[in-house]
């Protein structure tokens, strides 16, 4: 399992879970007294209904906006299909004249790529809901709004591969292996824990706005 | 209707047209440090192209030297002090802090952090456009009616917004004054939206040309190469390029470089921008990951007051990000890279 289905995973698990209690005691319309935070939520979970029901782009949050657009840019320079190639190429050159970075601009190909790879990954989750039922949860990422945000996001982001015709990323010569989230209070105990990291920071002087002392006395930027 | 009302009516819009523009202007914010931004008050600046080229192009082109006073609002203690800066408009800066007026900072220490920071803070303390382009597409520039002397120059002055749509959260504003040949920035103040003043930074003297007593001029410590952000795969790593694919909202790469650390090894330093903000993202790859290598991935993470700082051996690399966000938004940064 990579490192990214590992994240998808959580996020839908842990949106499913924290949304759904929510959506069943209060119908989806509202009701009076609920919190904008709550009225925020139902809306994220609207489009992202949506987004998964109808896979149209331009129903999207405005987040996937950057990726569609990132993705874009990369599958022009590896799109093997002439036909999808000049699609994109004229979505891209629009972009130029009119700089509005919207999902309903990208070409209706993408839609079908990610719908693929939405179904692969539903069957999946399909498969498992009854084991991660049973799991507890034991990594929080963050606000229910959020992690539907994410998860959205995040299905788009799965679509990369394909679109791209094979990840081209991070050497696959080491092991996914997953990732202990260590929160600290000072940046003294960071850069002891990371002490490469931190030679390097205080080198470019990236650490200036945590006080740190670094050893960038100026120069060309 | 009658003389009377007539003239009540008068009174009454050209007060709330004075009104509305003085809250426009900010002014009225002396007591309480807060603005309110009414909706679309001022005009929109058009050649907006232009302005952003001179604000992102004018501290590496424009040879100035002059005093300024900075605080910074949300830190304990507050952190308020006068510096000295000046640039040969050739690509040279420096930055020499004279005074510190805060009470409760160990100056000495203080001192030499800033001595030590002085690439940061001019590259990318407050208000800064990294990205003409980028800052186009995503930050809306108003024309504040307010002529505005700073440090005897007159200026310009501008209040800036991102704009509203992808953010979870409504971003912070920026008022600024810039001088209008240049698009050099001699003051700007950072708010909340609902305007309480984050931080400011102001000219106190100003003049181009060189400093009669100039500052040293000093050069960046490791030996950095820029590469060409379209194609890090030309870059001369051994390794495959990280590349994060989920960037905080409105966000891109801008710049990349090859950085040689103090063991010769090679990192990649990556700048992403909305056009203001900065995101900073550095790996290289550990000299020890094999195949199955299964030595468990850490993330340390430290936030402090609007930045977030993140280091880690994940997958075999070491990497680090800076970033004037929330640590959320760095984790899924960072995640996106494997």
């Amino acid at each position: 399992m990579s490192f990214h289905d590992d994240i998808i995973r959580r996020w839908l698990d842990e949106a499913a879970a924290d949304a759904a209690p929510k959506l069943d005691r209060e119908s989806i319309d509202g009701l009076d007294g609920a919190s904008d935070e709550e009225e925020r939520m139902r809306d994220r979970l609207r489009l992202v209904q949506g987004l998964l029901s109808t896979l149209d782009l331009k129903e999207a949050p405005k987040e996937l906006d950057a990726l569609v657009h990132h993705n874009a840019c990369e599958a022009l320079e590896s799109e093997t299909d002439e036909l999808q190639e000049l699609e994109l190429a004229g979505w891209l050159e629009g972009l130029d004249t009119e700089p509005v970075l919207e999902p309903c601009k990208a070409p209706e190909f993408l839609d079908r790529i990610v719908e693929q790879r939405l179904a692969t990954i539903q069957g999946t989750i399909d498969e498992e809901s009854e084991l991660q039922a049973e799991q507890p949860t034991r990594f929080r990422w963050g606000s229910p709004r959020r992690m539907m945000a994410g998860a959205t996001l995040a299905l788009v982001l799965l679509a990369a591969p394909l679109f791209l015709g094979g990840y081209s990323g991070a050497d696959q010569d080491a092991a996914d292996s997953p990732v202990r989230l260590v929160n600290y209070d000072s940046l003294e105990g960071l850069q002891r824990a990371f002490p490469s990291q931190s030679q390097v920071a205080s080198g470019v002087g990236i650490l200036g706005a945590f006080g740190a002392s670094g050893n960038d006395s100026g120069g060309p930027r | 209707m009658s003389p009377l009302s007539t003239a009540s009516l008068g009174q009454w819009v050209g007060s709330a047209i004075l009104t509305l523009g003085l809250i426009a202007c900010g002014a009225g914010t002396s007591s309480s440090d807060t603005i309110e931004f009414g909706p679309d008050n001022g005009v929109v600046a058009s050649g907006t192209s232009a302005l952003a080229a001179n604000l992102s192009q004018a501290p590496w082109q424009v040879e100035y030297h002059g005093v300024r006073r900075l605080e910074f609002l949300t830190e304990r203690p507050v952190v308020e002090y006068r510096e000295k800066v000046s640039a040969d408009g050739r690509g040279q800066f420096g930055i020499q802090v004279i005074d510190v007026a805060s009470s409760g900072l160990d100056t000495a220490s203080f001192l030499a952090e800033q001595a030590q920071n002085e690439g940061f803070n001019y590259r990318y303390r407050g208000f800064r456009v990294l990205d003409p382009f980028l800052f186009e597409i995503n930050y809306t520039v108003q024309l504040l009616n307010q002529e505005q002397v700073v440090a005897g120059v007159d200026c310009t002055r501008i209040l800036v917004r991102k704009r509203l749509g992808s953010a979870h959260t409504t971003p912070n504003h920026f008022i600024v004054d810039m001088e209008p040949n240049t698009g050099l920035v001699l003051g700007w103040q950072e708010l909340t939206p609902s305007g309480v003043l984050l931080s400011k930074m102001e000219f106190e003297s100003f003049g181009f040309g060189p400093a009669d007593e100039p500052i040293p001029m000093g050069a960046g410590s490791l030996e950095e190469t820029e590469l060409d952000p379209q194609d890090l795969a030309g870059s001369n790593a051994p390794f495959a390029v990280l590349r994060p694919r989920l960037l905080p909202a409105e966000f891109r790469l801008s710049r990349a470089y090859e950085v040689r650390d103090a063991s010769n090894k090679l990192w990649i330093r990556q700048v992403f921008t909305d056009g203001e903000g900065a995101l900073i993202f550095m790996h290289k790859k550990q000299a020890s990951a094999n195949a199955g290598d299964s030595k468990a991935s850490t993330l340390g993470i430290l936030e402090q007051g609007q930045w977030t700082v993140v280091m880690g051996d994940v997958n075999g690399y070491s990497l680090l990000a800076v970033g004037k966000m929330g640590a959320n938004e760095i984790e899924d940064f960072v995640s996106s890279c494997f």
